[in-house]
């Protein structure tokens, strides 16, 4: 694919991992995009922050662990995602209960306008 | 035709029932445009919370609500001064004229 093909999208995640479809449909949007060597942006913000956290065994309700794709990501060229710190802060998250072997990077609100000047097409979910 | 990066963000859920209005107001920079639609717009009507959040930033973004939303509510009369009411052709014309569209739902 030529350079001009290649365009920056941002993807931000904000459901909770288990209640609907929306968090895995944010997640194969990511892959499928980032197969298509584009370079991607994945932000989680408000409820979508759940999905990080560590220790999360949905097979006890029999729904799909959609975090257990996170650690697959820098495979496909996504090295790290970006978490809102307000959204950690305001369920009393802190970074140390989220996923470990997933690099996260966690942001203000103007890092995340940041990356969003820097694409051409966002997707909320 | 596109002025240098902004991004139109449209709302269309009040700002009592869920928390997007305020998530795209954190998201949303100078220079953006934001655009309530169907449910969006009791933000700037009946919903105190929606009207403050909306003061806090309205003097680097400009707000926009979809008239036939507000009419079909019974809102347009209550719609504040700095909140300018456009039609569905005006709608298209937003998006053209900002490069990205972000979609609050």
């Amino acid at each position: 694919m030529s350079n001009s093909e290649r365009k920056t999208l941002t993807f931000i995640s904000r459901s909770s991992p288990h209640s609907s479809g929306k968090a895995k449909a944010c997640l194969d949007m990511v892959l499928s995009a980032a197969v298509f060597d584009q370079t991607v942006n994945y932000i989680f913000m408000d409820d979508g922050v759940f999905q990080l956290l560590d220790k999360q065994t949905p097979a006890t309700i029999h729904a799909r662990n959609v975090s257990a794709a996170f650690p697959a990501l820098a495979l496909y060229g996504v090295e790290m995602v970006y978490v809102d710190e307000e959204a950690l802060l305001d369920r009393g998250l802190h970074s140390d209960s989220l996923l470990a072997d997933v690099e996260i990077k966690v942001c203000s609100a103007q890092q995340i306008q940041a990356l969003i000047r820097q694409s051409e097409t966002v997707f909320n979910l | 035709m596109n002025s240098a990066n902004t991004t139109l963000h449209t709302v269309n859920k009040s700002g009592l029932q869920s928390g997007i209005l305020a998530s795209c107001l954190r998201i949303a920079t100078r220079g953006d445009a934001i655009l309530l639609i169907e449910d969006g717009v009791y933000a700037v009507a009946g919903c105190a919370v929606g009207s403050r959040l909306l003061e806090e930033k309205n003097s680097d973004i400009t707000l926009f609500a979809l008239r036939e939303d507000l009419q079909a509510r019974g809102l347009e009369s209550s719609v504040p001064a700095q909140v300018k009411l456009i039609d569905y052709a005006e709608f298209v014309a937003l998006t053209c004229s900002h490069s990205k569209t972000i979609s609050w739902f």
